[in-house]
């Protein structure tokens, strides 16, 4: 933000009420009186000014306020990607069962390793299935279980107290769900439900946030293109027929409209054609403004630290190709068919070697 | 190379209510203390101009944008000498209700203002994402502001309390989910929140519940406008030098025009002697208001 600063001087020659019309003689003429006896010219000594005013000009300086860019989906908090739950048994309330729900909800952690640390001074274990039990020995006490997760982003610890023996636990919302009165407003002292599982609460979906308010801009667009009438051909006879509509993916596609001697008339996706006996097709259809197709959901990202800040998107891996041995043959399009790393080592039958550092 | 060019600076369109105009009056230069400030009506005195016919706008409603009147109050302009009007956005003085988080994006820190503490001329501004722009600045314990630090607003919605079960019983079960309406609470996002990548426990500082804070707006670049009332500037002394004179030889009336033949000035002119004839001053006398009107410049030269 910049400041801005003004001078001006009011001296009585700028003032139109500082000159006091007289007439003498026939003769019409302004006298002009000091500054002092404007100011203290009026009654009670009160200032004869009444309309002083003065043009100022107000600028602001704008700065974007951020810096955003879109990513590619979901938002979740690192200790959902990565996550446990644990249980005992009545039976063995030292016999600790450690469940990994960290797959649960998406496919970035297939590339990752586990590793269990007990919390009592035992070993770190590696865990390569779903589940895994330690035993705390008949030893009392609070213990912190740790679930480290690695893989080609870094390791994600979660950790979570355990006092053993484990016993019931009581459990506030059994259903997830919790009841709370609204603070203020309209909905004061109204009890509201919150479902407090996660369930995806970030979802972000065009269909959550269309409206159907669309402004219609009536103007007619058309011209010239290539007849489309074949695209309307049914089996059978006749080949066209304006009592049928044409259905492509479950959507109505097209119908025609009529068949004649001057032209042939069809619709395909709301737009109009023409089909005329020289050849030319002509298309008609109205404008509109935005509709449910024009909007794509990307959800946005604030990076703060990146403010007044521009730079390209850089991708940074940890991951390197190296060219392996040719052969002729190995087709490249199966290139198209690998979309991720594990592909890569899966099918690329030793053609490129992989380090994963 | 740059694909172009984008200015940073636009005409204001700011609404009168939105901004603060203090006047410092001094009746000299060299007035070193003793400063009287006074906080002037900005929505009476302040008009923004309008588009007419000839400007291209919609006449009389779409605001021309940039060029305001400023009308000068005659009961506070009445003095010679010198008025600073220093005009700058409004400030809007509340507190920090809380600090919390939303309940479904944990990572997203902000401050919690109740509107029942804001000032009830400035609460239209409180509304979803109204507040986007607007800078915070914070008041310590003692009633200090923090010096040279600021925040950012960057949203702004209504929101509502939830309680939240957390595993880790060191952080807060209250948090907040945002709502179209119907609620006081007012959840503000400010820049920066998040800590720094190259050292993530340097958590900025945002602010703490029952902080008093200044919201203001940033609808315009302050201003300073530093107005002199004087019975004489540069055209005046003009008028004096090149303007129209008289003077009448049988009484000594000396008489000043400007260029449109208004009397400006009337002068006694005469002489001092001595009981011997001696002269001893020639002297020029202000007639003040005793203005010789039959000396008006049409009625001497016809």
């Amino acid at each position: 933000m910049i400041s801005d600063s003004q001078y001006i001087k009011i001296s009585p020659e700028v003032l139109s009420s500082d000159i006091i019309q007289e007439t003498l003689s026939g003769n019409t003429f302004g006298v002009y009186s000091g500054m002092s006896e404007i100011l203290s010219g009026g009654t009670n000594g009160s200032s004869l000014l009444t309309g002083l005013t003065i043009p100022v000009v107000f600028t602001e300086t704008f700065n974007d306020l951020g810096y955003y860019s879109p990513f590619d989906g979901l938002a979740l908090q690192y200790n959902v990607i990565t996550n446990f739950l644990y249980s005992a048994t009545t039976a063995n309330k030292y016999n600790i069962t450690l469940y990994n729900t960290s797959d649960e909800f998406y496919g970035v952690n297939q590339f990752a390793t586990y590793q269990v640390d007990w919390g009592d001074g035992s070993n770190v274990e590696s865990m390569t299935l779903s589940s895994i039990t330690h035993n705390y020995q008949q030893i009392e006490g609070n213990y912190n279980i740790k679930l480290i997760q690695t893989n080609p982003w870094g390791t994600t610890t979660i950790t979570k107290p355990i006092s053993i023996p484990m016993t019931g636990v009581t459990i506030d919302n059994p259903e997830g769900t919790v009841t709370f009165d609204s603070q203020g407003g309209n909905w004061s002292g109204t009890s509201s439900t919150y479902n407090f599982i996660f369930s995806g609460d970030a979802e972000n979906t065009v269909q959550k946030q269309i409206t159907s308010n669309y402004i219609t801009v009536p103007y007619i667009v058309s011209g010239f293109t290539k007849s489309k009438l074949t695209d309307l051909k049914t089996y059978g006879n006749p080949p066209y027929d304006p009592t049928v509509t044409i259905f492509k993916e479950g959507q109505e596609y097209g119908r025609v409209l009529t068949i004649g001697e001057t032209y042939t008339s069809y619709t395909i996706n709301d737009v109009v054609y023409y089909d005329y006996p020289n050849g030319r097709t002509l298309f008609v259809l109205e404008s509109s403004g935005f509709t449910t197709n024009d909007l794509v959901a990307v959800s946005l990202t604030k990076e703060e630290n990146l403010l007044d800040v521009a730079m390209q998107p850089e991708i940074q891996s940890q991951i390197f190709i190296e060219r392996g041995k040719n052969s002729a043959f190995e087709g490249l399009q199966r290139l198209s068919e690998v979309d991720n790393i594990g592909d890569l080592v899966r099918y690329g039958y030793g053609f490129y070697n992989i380090n994963e550092e | 190379m740059a694909l172009g060019t984008y200015g940073t600076t636009r005409p204001a369109d700011m609404s009168p209510e939105d901004v603060e105009i203090i006047l410092n009056y001094t009746p000299s230069r060299d007035v070193t203390e003793n400063f009287t400030l006074k906080k002037l009506d900005s929505a009476s005195i302040l008009t923004p101009y309008f588009h007419n016919n000839q400007t291209g706008g919609n006449a009389g409603v779409e605001i021309l944008g940039g060029l305001y009147n400023l009308k000068l109050p005659a009961t506070e302009f009445n003095q010679l000498g010198i008025y600073t009007l220093y005009i700058r956005p409004a400030e809007v003085r509340t507190s920090i209700t809380d600090c919390g988080v939303l309940s479904s994006l944990p990572n997203v820190k902000g401050i919690i203002i109740d509107l029942n503490n804001v000032p009830q001329q400035y609460r239209n501004r409180f509304t979803n994402q109204g507040l986007v722009g607007f800078r915070i600045e914070y008041l310590n314990s003692d009633g200090t502001k923090v010096p040279n630090f600021y925040r950012i607003i960057t949203s702004s919605f209504f929101c509502e309390p939830v309680v939240t079960n957390l595993v880790n019983s060191s952080q807060k079960s209250i948090r907040y989910r945002y709502v179209d309406s119907g609620s006081d609470l007012m959840f503000c996002t400010v820049s920066p929140t998040s800590a720094p990548t190259n050292k993530p426990s340097a958590t900025p500082y945002i602010g703490q519940p029952n902080q008093n804070i200044i919201i203001t707006n940033t609808f315009f670049n302050p201003m300073s406008i530093d107005i002199q009332v004087a019975n004489y500037d540069v055209d005046t002394l003009g008028i004096a030098l090149y303007g129209n004179q008289t003077k009448s030889i049988e009484d000594g009336i000396y008489t000043i025009y400007d260029t449109q033949n208004n009397i400006y000035k009337q002068y006694n002119l005469f002489e001092v002697r001595d009981e011997f004839n001696n002269l001893l001053f020639e002297v020029r006398q202000d007639r003040g208001d005793n203005i010789d009107f039959s000396k008006n410049f049409s009625n001497v030269v016809n």
